[in-house]
């Protein structure tokens, strides 16, 4: 597998030192290969945009890139590029006359750690568009999508194209003062599905908008929209008005709104813990710090990144999904035990695809269970149960093993860390054998028809708390110390 | 001044089967001032850089922009780009001596009188060139 790299850096000055000066300008050469078939020469592209004298001028257009979820392409802030969780114009701006920003249609593209600036006046313009191209998956992360024109009815994010997966993590959405964003975010198919996590939407007629087809919406906040959640109020959100499901009618404490600096000084409103939905990458806030305890909006680690400290290119690299899916793929090929990682990763998915049913049950009676553990017991049940439980009803999401495995170790290395309870000496076999005891006592809790509530979710808890810890346990007696540090 | 980036990779024999299935040979696709350092990769035989005597910045941008298309997808408008690039140059148009030389002097920027840049220009809006 190869991964070339290119440097852009606009403006064009004297003595500066790149390969192109816009990213389209990358795009249309091919970043330099045969062609824009990155799966046939088995190479990803990720293109680094540093600071120059000016903004990108170009549409980003990803339209004729063939990818998969191992060859894909990555446009990031890189260095000087990256900006700081709030609007900089000495940072990587894409500032197009017109169209929109960023049009996004190759499998799994990512866009990260930019600043997107629509300052046209195209009608419908965006900020994010998804193309023409059905099913594919895209990735937006950390970027901070701005309207500062005056262009009617835009939208920063509009996913509307059938079978597509649109995840945007860590974004701040807004429209600069009297310039407000008709749509933060939307999606408008009935087969499309918007994963919006961790995002601050600001000056927005509709924040976030579900008119069609599958939105999920976690930890996002809204604030100064008319209408800051419509269609779905999703779910640990926080809205300025009484349309977030969760926190309704908040007073967020951002840093400097009227100057574009959407930084929280106190955030006292809990979320979900977004790495155990879906591949969302590492948890990196809209400045780049690695986030422990999962908050509400784009900075849910509140407050600016200190001076000297913005993560790190190590962490960079490892919030790209090419490296996540090199570090999968690894993972694989390396397992020499008696029982492959492949082999663990199918058993574990089949235990997952079985818990999910008798534990949506389970759950959906836990508030007439009448318990006796301790109070930290039933946290450590509830968290692990709520995490395997959501992954179970994400595995058909994926398209290969690979992505799977990727996501389900990021998964487990979040409820392992969290519960810190793993066993380096367990066996192949004592793995295997969790992972049937797991299955047989759910199933025998269903079927019992007995109690449910008492003898099978305890037992189907304290199995997936087992699952996790043995499947953390086997991940790192494959020596595969590597994929763990990157899913960290 | 500005200078003009030019997508400069001829369409193979089948006109219908282009190397690039969005970008067309003289294709406009990035605008910088006169004078400014393009990347190391923003040349033959990906690119000609060539400058346009009299034309500023500001009005050139205007050829940079991509060709939209509306369009209306379970009732909800929104506009999506049909191409990339709406203007592109017709090469022949342009003085060829000038041009050549690009490909035996380093970095050499053909310059283009307005007129000259005006005869060559194509709108794919209007369906000639698209």
């Amino acid at each position: 597998m190869a991964e070339i790299t290119k440097t852009i850096k606009p403006g064009g000055t004297p003595g500066s030192d790149c390969d192109y000066t816009s990213i389209s300008a990358a795009l249309a050469a091919n970043c330099g290969l045969a062609s824009k078939d990155l799966v046939s020469q088995t190479t990803s592209v990720t293109l680094n945009c540093v600071a120059g004298t000016g903004v990108d001028t170009s549409n980003v257009n990803t339209t004729g890139w063939t990818c998969d979820s191992t060859y894909n392409l990555t446009i990031r802030g890189y260095d000087t590029g990256k900006h700081a969780g709030k609007y900089d114009a000495s940072k990587y701006v894409i500032r197009p006359a017109s169209g929109n920003v960023v049009s996004l249609d190759a499998a799994y593209d990512v866009v990260e750690d930019l600043i997107l600036d629509l300052q046209n006046t195209t009608s419908y313009g965006c900020g994010v568009k998804i193309g023409a191209t059905s099913n594919l998956t895209h990735y937006v992360r950390r970027c901070i999508i701005r309207k500062s024109g005056t262009g009617a009815n835009q939208r920063g994010v509009d996913a509307a194209t059938a079978g597509n997966v649109v995840l945007l993590e860590h974004c701040v959405v807004y429209g600069q003062s009297g310039k407000a964003l008709t749509y933060g975010a939307l999606v408008g198919q009935n087969s499309c599905t918007l994963r919006v996590y961790n995002t601050t939407l600001h000056n927005c007629n509709t924040g976030l908008w579900a008119y069609s087809g599958y939105a999920h919406f976690y930890n996002c906040l809204g604030a100064n929209c008319a209408t800051c959640f419509s269609g779905n109020g999703g779910t640990n959100c926080a809205s300025t008005d009484a349309t977030a499901t969760t926190y309704k009618n908040i007073t967020p404490s951002f840093a400097d709104a009227a100057n574009e600096d959407f930084h929280v000084g106190t955030n006292s409103w809990s979320g979900t813990n977004i790495t155990t939905l879906s591949p969302a990458g590492v948890a990196l806030d809209i400045d780049g710090q690695t986030v422990t305890t999962w908050l509400v909006g784009a900075d849910s680690v509140p407050g600016a990144a200190p001076s000297g400290s913005s993560y790190s290119d190590s962490l960079a690299e490892s919030a790209s999904s090419s490296d996540a899916q090199s570090a999968s793929v690894s993972l694989s090929a390396s397992a020499s035990e008696a029982m492959s990682i492949s082999d663990a990763l199918a058993a574990v998915l089949s235990a997952l695809d079985g818990l999910a049913e008798p534990v949506a049950a389970s759950e959906s009676a836990s508030a007439s269970l009448s318990v006796t553990a301790s109070a930290a017991e039933d946290a450590l049940i509830a968290d692990s149960c709520s995490a395997l439980s959501g992954a179970a009803l994400s595995v058909s999401e994926f398209g290969s093993v690979s992505d799977a495995l990727g996501w389900s170790l990021a998964a487990v290395a979040t409820i392992s860390e969290s519960h810190a309870a793993t066993d380096s000496s367990s066996s192949a076999a004592a793995f295997l054998g969790a992972v049937a005891e797991a299955s047989g006592a759910g199933d025998a809790a269903v079927s019992s028809g007995t109690s449910p509530q008492e003898s099978g979710q305890r037992e189907y808890h304290a199995a997936c708390v087992v699952i996790v810890n043995e499947f953390m346990a086997k991940a790192i007696f494959a020596e595969e110390r590597r994929a763990v540090a990157v899913i960290h | 001044m500005a200078e003009l980036l030019l997508y400069f990779k001829p369409a193979e024999v089948d006109p219908t089967a282009p190397n690039d299935p969005v970008r067309r040979f003289g294709d406009i696709v990035h605008v910088l001032p006169d004078g400014s350092q393009w990347g190391r990769q923003e040349c033959l035989d990906d690119f000609l850089v060539i400058r346009v005597e009299g034309l500023a910045c500001e009005e050139a941008w205007q050829y940079a922009g991509p060709l939209l298309r509306e369009t209306l997808v379970a009732g909800l408008p929104g506009v999506e780009i049909a191409a990339p690039s709406r203007y592109t140059l017709d090469m022949a148009a342009l003085d060829y001596d000038d041009v050549a030389l690009a490909y035996v002097s380093d970095w050499h920027v053909p310059v283009v009188s307005p007129v000259e840049f005006l005869a060559a220009l194509k709108d794919k809006a209007d369906g000639r060139n698209n």
